[in-house]
């Protein structure tokens, strides 16, 4: 295979995992500014059992179907743009995302106005400032996470479909191929970052070093380090840890599984991709067990 | 036409049991497992199922040419490789973030390791992490999830685009992108289906082939069985204007 075409492909391939991480990123982030998924239940169950608080209760619903809806919203208003106005692509992405953002932004206000208001039997007060200094952060978190997802859709299916395309790409349409990334990031923050918001940052007053026991329900942390907790905070904490080993996730099986595809098309055996995928497989299981041995022994029994 | 038919309907049926059964094998956390109250991955059944499968279905759809067995190993290994990455992922937020070992609750020996896990739980919860019991048990869960979407994709893809042979390799180099696009939301929507059924019957949270839900599989992959093949009918008419 000639040198510009191998060098070519190499350069998708590490725009492609780039692109992943920041998706993965910034989805977590995402959520955790607006309290969405697992979480949140407690942000639910909080003023049942007294405690009031002024964090943003967006949960539209979970994650992955969230991420999903609004990629393959951007993702359609993206292929309209640009093969039926015939703008070139990034403009399209460019409107298409801020259009689908505005659809997100209603979605957001509407959820936590309506779960607000629910609780005001419990006498939690909808503090509006609160909503109108959070939305525009939701919606620039949003705005990243569904253009990387539409850019990598597009770069994917335009490599899937060019004379490249035996060797990487998915010979997917963009708004279907939006809809699974967009799924896929979703699992994947709701997964990983939400334990960081849920384990350590809602409960930040149980010690480190155990999980929460069910008596603790509800009794999340509502004094900030100065004033009172928003999703300001929230965000400010779990960016730090939460965000980034989330997107590392992300784009780790996007790197992972891109690496197979690729040696298995170069090669031409579909067995490099079989024998490459269990290899990564037991390597990573051999990891995971010695992590858990070195945990173990660190953090010695419950005491 | 009509023998393709019944075999396709077959084979999105077969495929809906065994995304059942992948999902009694993966650690389920759900909402509890996200404040480090219950073992598994902190997310919903439905919500990883789709997750991993999708994964899964993405490989699939790159090698939509290749013989079926082909697309289903690799689409069940793509599948384990995004929750083997996840789930390490989760435990080194649970242990590096939050500083507790994994360990299991239903059992006290971890069936994998055959250490034990008593000492390491918190009291008050269900467990915490994803121990290598979990982890060994999510590996097979979300390859055998992975070749059940594959089995609902390769018979739609093939169905749609006219092909009515089901498993052989396809001599095409240029995908039927409408047929794709098809094949690709009536995977995503088996996996929704089953999973959330199963999910119902685990109640949310499960650990592994150890726990004491898992005895159920039998009645729900009964169940899951006919709902896919509820959904194939539907599915392949749909797909015979394409």
């Amino acid at each position: 295979m000639e040198q510009l075409a191998l060098l070519l492909l190499l350069g998708i391939f590490a725009f492609v995992v780039a692109l992943v991480t920041i998706a993965g990123w910034f989805e977590d982030l995402e959520s955790d500014i607006g309290s969405q998924s697992n979480p949140n239940s407690q942000v639910q169950l909080a003023p049942q059992v007294g405690v009031f608080h002024r964090i943003f209760n967006k949960a539209i619903s979970g994650e992955p179907v969230s991420h999903g809806l609004y990629a393959v919203t951007a993702g359609t208003i993206f292929t309209t743009l640009w093969q039926g106005f015939h703008l070139t692509p990034i403009m399209a992405i460019a409107i298409a995302c801020g259009l689908t953002t505005v659809f997100h932004m209603s979605f957001a206000t509407t959820a936590h106005v309506g779960r607000i208001t629910s609780q005001n039997a419990f006498g939690q007060p909808l503090f509006l400032d609160v909503v109108l200094t959070h939305l525009p952060l939701i919606a620039s978190h949003g705005f990243i996470v569904t253009t990387a997802v539409i850019t990598l859709s597009y770069v994917m299916y335009q490599t899937g479909l060019s004379q490249l395309g035996s060797y990487l790409g998915y010979p997917i349409p963009v708004p279907v191929m939006a809809l699974i990334l967009g799924i896929i990031a979703g699992s994947i923050g709701s997964s990983t970052g939400d334990e960081h918001y849920g384990c350590e940052r809602e409960f930040q007053k149980i010690p480190f070093g155990e999980g929460v026991p069910l008596k603790h329900y509800g009794n999340i942390v509502v004094k900030a380090e100065l004033g009172y907790r928003s999703n300001i905070d929230i965000v400010w904490f779990c960016a730090k840890f939460g965000g980034p080993v989330s997107g590392f996730c992300y784009g780790l099986i996007v790197l992972f599984d891109n690496f197979r595809l690729f040696l298995g098309n170069l090669y031409n055996m579909i067995a490099v991709n079989m024998v490459v995928g269990v290899v990564i497989i037991l390597i990573l299981t051999y990891i995971n067990r010695r992590f858990e041995v070195w945990t173990r022994r660190k953090y010695g029994p419950y005491t | 036409m009509l023998t393709s038919m019944i075999m396709a309907l077959v084979l999105i049926a077969i495929s809906g049991v065994l995304i059942c059964i992948g999902v009694f094998l993966l650690p389920i956390g759900g909402a509890p497992a996200a404040m480090g109250t219950a073992t598994g991955v902190a997310t919903g059944a439905e919500m990883m199922a789709a997750g991993s499968g999708l994964t899964g279905l993405l490989m699939a759809c790159a090698l939509y040419n290749e013989p079926a067995w082909v697309v289903m190993v690799n689409a069940g290994i793509s599948s384990s490789i995004m929750m083997t990455v996840l789930m390490i992922s989760a435990n080194v937020i649970y242990m590096l973030g939050r500083g507790i070992p994994p360990a299991l609750a239903t059992v006290e020996i971890d069936p994998v390791t055959k250490e034990n896990n008593k000492p390491f739980i918190t009291p008050g919860t269900v467990g915490h992490g994803v121990p290598t019991g979990g982890y060994v048990s999510g590996i097979f869960g979300s390859f055998v999830g992975g070749v059940g979407g594959a089995l609902t994709f390769i018979p739609m893809y093939r169905f749609s685009s006219g092909i009515f042979d089901l498993l052989g390799s396809l001599p095409q180099t240029r995908p039927d992108l409408s047929a794709i696009s098809l094949a690709c939301i009536a995977a995503l929507g088996i996996y929704f289906i089953n999973a959330n059924i199963a999910a119902y019957s685990i109640k949310g949270v499960i650990e592994g082939w150890w726990d004491p839900k898992f005895k159920q599989i039998g009645r729900v992959a009964t169940v899951c069985f006919i709902a896919s093949f509820l959904f194939g009918i539907m599915v392949l008419l749909a797909s015979v204007p394409l």
